[in-house]
């Protein structure tokens, strides 16, 4: 299952960075339970548009599916560089299962 | 790899192959105006290679042996092709790498290519699909499929940033091996880089075995391509 996502960075108030060019990388950590037994994904890097928003490719495939109903989630926190500082973003979850992906469960 | 955009040095004379009058009286063959002539200093084969390919959009693919050769630096490196294979070869003199050209893709081997490697890349998958993918990630999906089908990993999972306005391919093929399938990607679009690497084992398991970088969406990640 794949999924596309576009996302976008906010400030500790939640409001929106619209700055293009923040360099995104990417670290991932096991988030709890590893039901369908992925191994972890390879860190990748990205960067935001004129409205600050990256895209996101997000996709699995387990030998346990389509059958089974567990997920894998995995912790991804993401590094900023912006304006020449490094930030590390609150982290997100990301569950993945046979059927659909969720980030922060949406 | 920040030492790269402060000491390299590169000329690069790459003529655009403008053709001359026909009834001009003194025409250049059209291979003289296609010489590839350049002089770069303190930089290494791969940084010469990975700037040809940025330059001319040429598809590559480079197998990275366990020794990292294309990685030494040379004070100067000195090449006046009358073609890239013959570029290539005079970029790879002494590190044993050798030049091959498959469907367009110019292909850089190591000399110590391990058996392991060699069956990955012409492992032949039944089929192949990617979605909505930029170069990058069908990379990514590529070495999923190298996980599950050709190492036995029980699945795989992958989460690959993109910028917007990069390009993104259905891709659909049969009946196609590794080397194939990663030709066919950095052949679309703005085109790119495939390496292949020995795989490494991490905590957290295997690492892919082969990237894929386009040319017009990972500049960066280019810039600081590694030999391991």
């Amino acid at each position: 299952v794949y999924r596309d996502v576009s996302r976008i960075v906010t400030d500790q108030n939640t409001h929106r960075i619209v700055v293009a060019g923040q360099q995104l990388s990417e670290g991932f950590t096991y988030g709890g339970s590893n039901g369908l037994n992925l191994p972890l994904p390879t860190p990748e890097s990205g960067d935001t548009n004129d409205e600050g928003i990256f895209g996101d490719h997000l996709y699995d495939c387990s030998s346990l599916c389509p059958a089974s109903t567990a997920t894998t989630n995995i912790t991804q926190t993401i590094t900023d560089v912006f304006g020449g500082t490094t930030y590390t973003l609150t982290p997100n979850l990301l569950v993945y299962a046979c059927g659909n992906i969720t980030v922060d469960g949406n | 790899m920040n030492r790269y955009l402060y000491t390299l040095f590169l000329l690069l004379a790459v003529s655009q192959g403008t053709r001359l009058s026909p009834t001009g009286s003194e025409a250049q063959p059209s291979s003289e105006l296609n010489r590839i002539r350049l002089t770069s200093n303190h930089v290494t084969p791969l940084q010469v290679i990975v700037r040809i390919g940025v330059d001319k959009r040429l598809p590559i693919g480079i197998v990275f042996g366990p020794q990292p050769t294309l990685c030494s630096e040379q004070a100067s490196l000195t090449v006046d092709a009358a073609n890239f294979e013959e570029a290539f070869s005079q970029i790879l003199k002494g590190t044993g790498y050798s030049v091959q050209i498959q469907n367009g893709v110019y292909t850089l081997l190591a000399p110590d290519v391990t058996e392991h490697e060699a069956s990955l890349l012409a492992y032949r998958f039944d089929r192949f699909s990617a979605v909505n993918s930029t170069l990058r990630a069908a990379g990514a999906l590529l070495g999923g499929y190298i996980m599950v089908a050709a190492e036995g990993a029980k699945g795989f999972a992958g989460d690959s940033p993109y910028r917007l306005s990069a390009k993104r391919f259905d891709i659909q093929l049969q009946s196609a091996t590794t080397t194939q399938i990663a030709n066919h990607i950095v052949s679309l679009g703005g085109k790119g880089i495939w390496v292949f690497r020995p795989v490494k084992a991490t905590a957290a398991g295997d690492e892919s075995s082969i990237q894929i970088y386009g040319y017009e969406d990972n500049a960066a990640d280019l810039e600081r391509l590694a030999c391991m």
